[in-house]
């Protein structure tokens, strides 16, 4: 179980996807009154990154641009852990269930989850208007209480899959074509579903943005390759 | 160090160490690289592995999959989790696995039908940060069995450093250090404590630009840039406090550990870590610097070493073994386990 002690979400628009979750983290700390020292641990949860970047992990900017303990090691010294985790639009959940495990072995401080995405190059298709959101987590707390994250793949079709392809005459490595799963959806009246379209930055905007607000506590993502997470809040 | 009464164990790995050797003369000999470079006697590197040119990371990662959950006597459907956390995910024809995790491709070739599936993405290190979630899920009680696997299909960002010229990129040059392979490991329930332990994770972000990999902008595939010796010496600076606190963390005595295994940068550098190592803490029973055959195959590193070693006869039943691992970032995270029971058998 873990626990939302705060969020905040912005349209990326020109800015780059660091910039802006750079500046959201630095709005949420604050808000919730802790220092960017008291994180322990950043998560990044999204699928496309500058020029399709592999290495490091995202969150390793993250921690850098915001400076959160890039210091030598000693016996003593307090230090934060920075890792990616990836699996479409349902890497947010992949993040949270994360942070959970990770937070009882990085005890005591707070866990940031960033999720968000980039256009990779200006070669590449793009209909997306990526939304980044910025999550300060631990394991007890007030707040929004994740109760289950359930992963369903058994509608994941290979035909589905993304990968970038060499255009020759663009010279660029691109985003491919691929062919989205239509999913029958059937699902309870309060439980809020976001468009299969959408990144996974959006689906948690909108889906906190109507938690916020009392209207739902369950939300359910699906996912173009036909896997799905569905989870419930407290 | 354990989290409640549940606790895990390493059940089996494996590793597909592909059989195309292709010797360090035949790609940087002395006289292609900048000013005399000898790529060989700076890194002790002999050559590496290359895969078969159809196949990309999930075929070699099915390969090492299929070996370890038949070592383990497993069916598929009794794995509960798939972690995939190779840091090329790419195919054979130099495509980029975007979405969904590659995970969810993994398991659906083996048969893995109910199980969560998912990319951990960390460098050199998402081996060890998968395998410390999936100890983590299992010590909870949330999963019974995981299966973390990587295929590196690397050797491609090779072509693309000599497609430069080396003078003028020279961060290019770390990028002919690299071999094929993939690794597998399986992880379960034990009736006994400590059979699995982790050191505290770190990551040195003031390191994190010092080694790149991203598309290249003027071919198919990737391209790797890296400032190898400052990352070498962000490493070294850091790690006899890492070890230091790690054996205090872990609660483990350096000298009584049987088999020590180091991310292989290359054997030269294992070389000077273990200097550090020895000069901290005292001698190592047996450091498995065997890398000059196969080089850095990133993620998948440990887990060949471990290969090569069972190959050699080396490695016993409950053997204790601790590997050292550090990837771009920069992250340093260290994991000890006890070898699986029949392992002289596989």
């Amino acid at each position: 179980m873990v626990v939302i002690l705060g969020w905040k979400s912005s349209p990326i628009g020109r800015s780059s996807l660091l910039k802006s979750i750079c500046n959201l983290s630095k709005k949420l700390v604050a808000e919730n009154s802790i220092k960017l020292s008291d994180v322990n641990l950043i998560i990044h949860a999204g699928v496309y990154r500058r020029n399709f970047r592999t290495e490091p992990a995202f969150a390793s900017h993250v921690q850098g641009e915001l400076g959160i303990k890039c210091k030598a090691l000693s016996q003593e010294s307090d230090h934060c852990f920075s890792f990616d985790v990836r699996d479409g639009s349902c890497s947010p959940y992949v993040a949270l269930n994360s942070a959970k495990h990770m937070l009882k072995i990085k005890s005591g401080g707070y866990a940031l989850i960033t999720i968000g995405d980039e256009r990779p190059n200006a070669q590449s298709y793009w209909p997306y208007q990526p939304i980044s959101c910025v999550m300060l987590v631990a394991l007890e707390g007030d707040g929004a209480r994740l109760e289950s994250a359930i992963f369903d793949s058994r509608s994941f079709e290979t035909t589905a899959i993304v990968s970038t392809i060499f255009d020759g005459t663009k010279s660029a490595n691109i985003i491919g074509q691929y062919s989205p799963v239509e999913l029958e959806i059937t699902a309870q009246d309060d439980m809020f579903i976001g468009d299969t379209n959408w990144l996974s930055g959006r689906h948690m905007h909108e889906f906190l943005t109507k938690y916020s607000q009392g209207i739902t506590r369950l939300h359910q993502i699906n996912d173009n390759s036909g896997k799905s997470v569905t989870a419930t809040w407290m | 160090m354990n989290q409640g009464l549940l606790h895990s164990k390493i059940l089996s790995f494996a590793s597909h160490i592909p059989d195309n050797f292709v010797p360090i003369h035949e790609f940087a000999s002395v006289g292609d690289l900048p000013g005399k470079l000898d790529l060989h006697r700076l890194t002790g590197i002999d050559g590496h592995r290359r895969s078969d040119a159809k196949e990309g990371s999930l075929e070699l990662a099915l390969k090492a999959a299929e070996k370890c959950i038949s070592r383990a006597n497993m069916k598929p459907e009794e794995i509960d989790l798939v972690i995939n956390c190779a840091v090329s995910n790419l195919s054979g024809d130099l495509g980029l696995h975007i979405s969904p995790s590659m995970a969810t491709i993994i398991a659906k070739e083996l048969g893995i039908i109910e199980a969560t599936c998912f990319d951990i993405s960390n460098a050199c290190s998402g081996m060890m940060t998968s395998l410390m979630i999936a100890d983590s899920m299992i010590k909870s009680g949330e999963i019974s069995t995981a299966l973390i696997v990587s295929g590196e299909n690397i050797t491609s960002l090779i072509d693309e450093a000599k497609s430069n010229n080396l003078w003028l990129k020279s961060k290019a040059i770390a990028s002919m250090t690299v071999g094929d392979g993939s690794a597998a490991y399986l992880l379960g329930k034990s009736g006994t404590p400590n059979q699995v332990i982790f050191s505290e994770p770190f990551t040195f972000a003031q390191y994190n630009k010092l080694c790149i990999g991203e598309a290249s902008k003027k071919r198919a595939g990737p391209l790797m840039r890296t400032k190898a010796s400052q990352l070498q010496q962000g490493v070294l600076d850091n790690l006899g406090e890492f070890l230091t606190r790690s054996m205090r963390h872990m609660d483990l005595d350096w000298t009584e550990i049987n088999h020590i295994y180091s991310h292989p940068t290359s054997p030269k550098a294992v070389e000077k870590g273990a200097e550090i190592a020895v000069a901290t803490l005292g001698p190592i029973m047996q450091l498995h610097n065997i890398s000059h055959d196969i080089a850095n195959t990133a993620s998948t590193s440990h887990c060949m070493l471990l290969e090569k070693s069972l190959q050699a006869g080396k490695l016993k039943s409950g053997d204790s073994t601790l590997l050292v691992s550090f990837g771009s970032g920069l992250a340093m995270l260290a994991m000890y386990f006890h070898l699986p029971e029949g392992i002289e058998q596989w």
